[in-house]
């Protein structure tokens, strides 16, 4: 009995075995051309990217491998480097990061935020590289971008990757405007009264009382109203009491902007569910959003996607113009530190500068050849418009290290179901004067001096998220607000202005 | 079956007096033992205790990208990580989170998994009790991503299935997963939806074992189901019962992170906040390592500390336990 | 055994037990079920109606097509899984067992400390880092053999195990033991037929757990070639759901599509389902009687 189980298990294991010797021998050796093409005796450099730069997310398993071999050939022979892509691993991509940048495993660039590797000694400054490889990417960003990346020595330690932009607009349905004889609301009465018709007059006409006025979330509140209540927006201010930087909490208007989302929400103008996790386009396909102030690209890359599936002439449009009692309701987002780096233990960084380099020359070109290899093409001679050859892309973007707006906004899909994403991105992203810029927001702030600093600074950013949802779902009554204040104060909010303070006047220019 | 366990129980103690006296003999007639364990030994002397000088990351101020040698070399903080989540202004409301929240779902999802095998057990068609065992464990296979996903919609206010139901009773829609009140009832449920089936097969397979002259000998005295569940069935399992719940409580700490992350908010941080999503988003702003390592530090002492007292509740209660 | 007849109260018992698995599983099934036929959703559909559709309009295979055409992606992460879950699974059982059996040897000395030892090692981690150093060093990364030996021996099922070997009568030991077989022949000949139903489920249990693992996987291999069938399907899987939009300034496309997600759920569960019913015999009554009495 046991001469036959063993007999099976033994099988088994051989089969196993037998076929991991086989598809290692496959995986290792795909389409025979690539690896002996005649191609140059000498060794090219090789180059490790760490693909996280969200290139990956239009095929997150990969490109099929011989599409893969197909494009590492192509920057063998054009650029005499050879590009080797990490792919990581969805959700655990920064930890896998910061494993193989501690550990001997190679990484030459991946994007992160600079300032939280360069004062760790992960990664080096640009300034050499960019002069000597980089002209095509330094005239690819504006200076605005650059400042984002550069120290207060003089040091640039990344390529952008963004700049500041606006990216909360309220989208409103203007077809249902039409039908209820409603004008573009320019200042918040109006604004609530569009939604107060919005609530009351069915315009889906489904005969339900459904309706969502406006479906938004925390930092929807935040970056798409809030500026209409406080002077400076959703930023931080200098008290001119004492000329201290404090949060918007403090702010006056701030109670006002409380008391008035409180209400909105208590009228069931605000989504019920905005402040908890819930699906977007689910709702958005049920024909019941009247408004949306939540991140641009929840109506852009959504919308168009269930258009089909909506009544006829369902359409969003942006609300411009609108205002509030302190003027201009958006406020813009800052430019980030994300940018592309290049690691202390890379072995040829002259090698990688020229390969990123190589992707803002002739722009947009290299830089979407990069991202979908040979399966797009110009639709017309303007160089603007392109369209992908095929549905179903075969390889993946592993290569594309120029995921930014300097290459991002220089096309556009002639899908339409793309073009209401990209024509945002190219005509509203980078319209800074319908917002408010944060006051600080050239500022870099010095993380580790924040923590070391204040310690409590994690549960003072939850007290703010946590408190601001209570008061505006009516969890706690408004009359509280002054407790809450104390509260902040109870969390170490001294040592927050006294930090923040300290920095903001150390670096600002 | 008691009764070979008291016998046995009596010798160890007169042979382990006996061992000490003589050692050096003991070792040598159980050589071809020690040679048996020996392989399991060094696999967790390499694989768990060369890592574990890691652990001095929480007295240090370290990166993870900074290799050995800044672990090795970099300077010693004490308890200043320790210190800082102590103090901080929400550790009391963390830790009571995650004690709640792992203790509802150890107070109802451990029976909920030995009445299930139970309740299996009594099923005389075997082809029944093979299909419904089949299917309880298909939720074990449904990745937490994806069960965050059916409750969100489950639960969602306007289309999902259970206000739908309440709307249909006349009442009105409520929103669960933003409610403080509900939300660990949420969280509670869904793992047990999502365990009890899994956690049945080791009390089934332990059941398998049992004597079935036992059930004969009972019957004959007139014992009905319920009395042979109480007087054979559950004492049969109790041994696997035991290590099975003081495993668990040894995990009384960590409260299930990603359901929790796929699921909270902040209207509902107040309640479901637990010590490892807390870490996560200090991991955000900085990345503190340093920070996350002391306080899994601290969970892993908490842990011990658990775990030996339940070791010693119940050993004191029927002499099973890990030592 | 037909001496006693049912009372009226255990007839009750049995249908309200059938009633109420009946209930239970279908809670368990309608989900999965509701999972399997999103699957066959085509995207027109999909975007008219809700995400989880129990009943499709009409059976559409895009998603499926669109997962199993890739070609050697799929195919070489099923042999990946297959190898961790054969080989993988008989190692640790091979470890685990004679771990187990040594350790339920009440007379051995020294028995505690090795029990202390070992069940430390459940309580205090040294974290990522240093394992993940330690796998550098051993040469393990970007092997397959990465899958299988750091995991070696689970101490929970280690001492699961060890807990029915302990259950297990000295007698038939000790005559072994007369009769002059060694520790590894006893374990072989005598205790692990009587504990099939232990190691059936252990076996079970390491099984799972290699086809479901994930992380470390996806941490220590870059390999493409070389990754699990579940670290791709969870990248697909994931895409667009844990990350903040804010910390990625630019998402060009929306998140897959709920017949995707769903065709990679399925994908990545059946065939694990169908090892159970080859479990299952082991699980069977009485297997310990016989030698016993005899």
């Amino acid at each position: 009995m046991f001469g036959k189980k063993a007999g099976a298990v033994t099988a088994a294991l051989l089969t196993a075995v037998a076929l991991t010797a086989c598809s290692g021998g496959n995986g290792n050796n795909p389409a025979p051309t690539a690896t002996e093409s005649g191609g140059p005796t000498k060794e090219l450099p090789k180059i490790y990217i760490y693909q996280n730069t969200g290139a990956l997310n239009q095929k997150p398993e990969g490109s099929v491998p011989e599409k893969l071999e197909e494009m590492k050939q192509h920057y063998m022979d054009t650029l005499g480097i050879e590009p080797i892509a990490i792919v990581p691993p969805t959700g655990s991509a920064e930890e896998k990061l910061n494993l193989m940048l501690g550990s001997s495993d190679e990484v030459d660039t991946f994007q992160g935020n600079w300032d939280d590797y360069a004062s760790k000694g992960a990664i080096i400054p640009l300034n050499d590289l960019l002069d000597q490889y980089g002209q095509d990417i330094k005239k690819a960003w504006p200076e605005e971008a650059w400042e984002y990346m550069t120290d207060k020595d003089g040091k640039i330690w990344g390529i952008p990757r963004g700049e500041p932009s606006v990216h909360y607009p309220i989208w409103v349905r203007s077809d249902w405007l039409k039908k209820l004889n409603l004008e573009m609301p320019q200042n918040l009465e109006e604004l609530e009264a569009v939604m107060k018709a919005f609530k009351e007059q069915d315009p889906d006409g489904n005969g339900k009382d459904d309706t969502i006025p406006m479906m938004t979330d925390l930092n929807g509140i935040k970056n798409a109203l809030m500026g209409g209540f406080l002077q400076d927006g959703n930023s931080n201010w200098i008290d001119p009491a004492d000329n201290k930087l404090k949060p918007a909490e403090l702010a006056p208007g701030f109670k006002d902007f409380m008391a008035t989302m409180a209400d909105w929400y208590q009228k069931g103008y605000i989504y019920k569910e905005s402040f908890s996790k819930f699906d977007p386009l689910e709702l958005l396909k049920t024909n019941r959003v009247g408004m949306s102030s939540m991140w641009y690209s929840r109506i852009t890359l959504l919308f168009p996607q269930i258009k089909p599936s909506l009544p006829e002439g369902a359409e969003y449009e942006i609300i411009r113009g609108i205002e509030g009692p302190k003027g201009k309701l958006m406020t813009a987002s800052p430019g980030s530190t994300a940018s592309m780096v290049i690691t202390k233990k890379a072995k040829h960084p002259d090698a990688v500068m020229k390969f990123i380099n190589h992707q803002y020359q002739d722009i947009p070109t290299n830089s979407l050849t990069a991202a979908f290899g040979k399966d797009w093409r110009y639709t017309g001679d303007n160089k603007f418009d392109i369209e992908l050859t095929t549905p179903d892309i075969t390889y993946a973007g592993e290569y594309m290290v120029s995921l930014g707006t300097a290459t991002e906004l220089k096309y556009a899909f002639n899908d339409p179901v793309k073009k209401m994403h990209a024509d945002y991105l190219t005509k509203e992203a980078l319209n800074l004067e319908v917002a408010k810029m944060p006051i600080d927001s050239t500022i870099i702030y010095d993380k580790d001096a924040l923590a070391e600093n204040i310690p409590t600074n994690s549960d003072i950013d939850r007290l703010r998220s946590e408190e601001l949802v209570k008061f505006v779902t009516g969890a706690r009554p408004i009359s509280e607000f002054d407790g809450y204040i104390e509260q902040l104060y109870q969390a170490g909010l001294d040592q927050w202005i006294e930090e923040y303070t300290r920095q903001y006047n150390e670096k600002k220019k | 079956m008691e009764a070979l366990n008291a016998e046995v129980s009596e010798s160890p103690a007169e042979l382990r007096a006996v061992g000490r006296r003589r050692l050096w003999p003991a070792i040598k007639m159980h050589r071809f033992y020690y040679l048996l364990i020996l392989p399991g030994i060094l696999y967790f002397l390499v694989f768990d205790y060369i890592p574990m000088f890691g652990i001095i990351i929480a007295f240090k101020d370290i990166s993870p990208f900074q290799g050995v040698d800044a672990i090795l070399t970099g300077e010693w903080v004490g308890l200043k990580h320790f210190e800082r989540f102590w103090n901080s202004y929400y550790f009391w409301n963390v830790m009571q989170n995650t004690l709640l929240i792992s203790g509802y779902k150890l107070i109802f999802g451990f029976p909920a998994s030995i009445l299930l095998a139970l309740l299996l057990n009594e099923l005389r068609n075997a082809a029944f009790k093979r299909i419904v065992q089949t299917i309880s464990y298909l939720p074990h296979f449904i990745s937490t991503v994806v069960v965050a996903g059916l409750v969100m919609m489950l639960l969602s206010t306007d289309g999902g299935l259970i206000n739908n139901l309440i709307v249909a009773f006349g009442g009105e829609s409520y929103h669960f997963l933003g409610s403080p009140g509900y939300f660990r009832s949420i969280l509670v449920i869904s793992h047990v939806w999502q365990t009890i089936g899994w956690g049945s097969i080791l009390y089934l397979a332990a059941m398998s074992g049992i004597d079935p002259g036992l059930y004969e000998a009972a019957r004959m005295d007139g014992a009905n189901r319920f009395r042979q569940a109480w007087h054979i069935t559950l004492p049969g399992i109790a041994p696997v019962i035991a290590i099975m719940l003081i495993l668990s409580i040894g995990g009384l700490l960590s409260a299930g992170f990603e359901s929790v992350l796929l699921l909270y908010s902040p209207s509902v941080y107040g309640v479901a906040d637990i010590i490892d999503t807390y870490v996560y988003r200090e991991g955000l702003t900085n990345l503190n390592y340093s920070f996350a390592t002391a306080v899994g530090l601290f969970k892993n002492v908490l842990a011990m500390v658990l775990i030996l007292g339940a070791n010693y509740v119940s050993k004191k209660m029927n002499q099973s336990g890990i030592w | 055994m037909g001496l006693r007849k049912a009372s009226a109260s255990e007839r009750v018992f049995e249908v309200f037990n059938i009633v109420a698995l009946t209930l239970l599983s279908l809670a368990f099934l309608v989900p999965f079920l509701a999972i399997l036929s999103t699957s066959f959703v085509s995207t027109e559909e999909s975007m008219r109606r809700g995400a989880f559709i129990l009943i499709p309009e009409k059976l559409d295979f895009g998603a499926y097509d669109m997962l199993l055409n890739r070609g050697m992606i799929i195919f070489n992460a099923y042999k990946v899984t297959l190898f961790r879950v054969t080989v993988g699974t008989f190692l640790n059982l091979l470890f685990t067992a004679t771990l187990a059996y040594g350790l339920a040897r009440r007379t051995l000395p020294g028995r505690n400390a090795i029990v202390s030892f070992i069940f430390l090692t459940m309580i205090f981690s040294g974290g990522l880092i240093p394992s993940y150093m330690l796998i550098d060093k051993l040469g393990l990364k970007d092997s397959l053999w990465v899958l299988v030996v750091p995991g070696l021996i689970s101490a929970w099922n280690l001492f699961i195990m060890r807990n029915f070997f302990q259950a297990l009568p000295e007698e038939l030991e000790e005559s072994a033991i007369i009769d002059g077989a060694g520790p590894a022949r006893i374990l072989w000949s005598i205790v692990v037929p009587l504990s099939m139903p232990a190691i059936a489920t252990i076996g079970l249990f390491y099984a799972v757990g290699h086809w479901n693992e994930w992380f470390g996987a996806s941490i220590y291999i870059n390999d493409q070639s070389k990754l699990p069938i579940q670290v791709i399907m969870r990248n697909i899987l994931l895409t667009g759901v844990i990350q903040d939009e804010t910390q990625v300034e630019y998402i060009r496309d929306p998140p897959p599509a709920a017949a995707l997600k769903s065709a990679v759920i399925i994908i990545s569960t059946l065939p694990i389902l169908f090892v159970y019913p080859f479990i299952q015999k082991y699980f069977v009554k009485g297997i310990m009687v016989g030698s016993i009495k005899g």
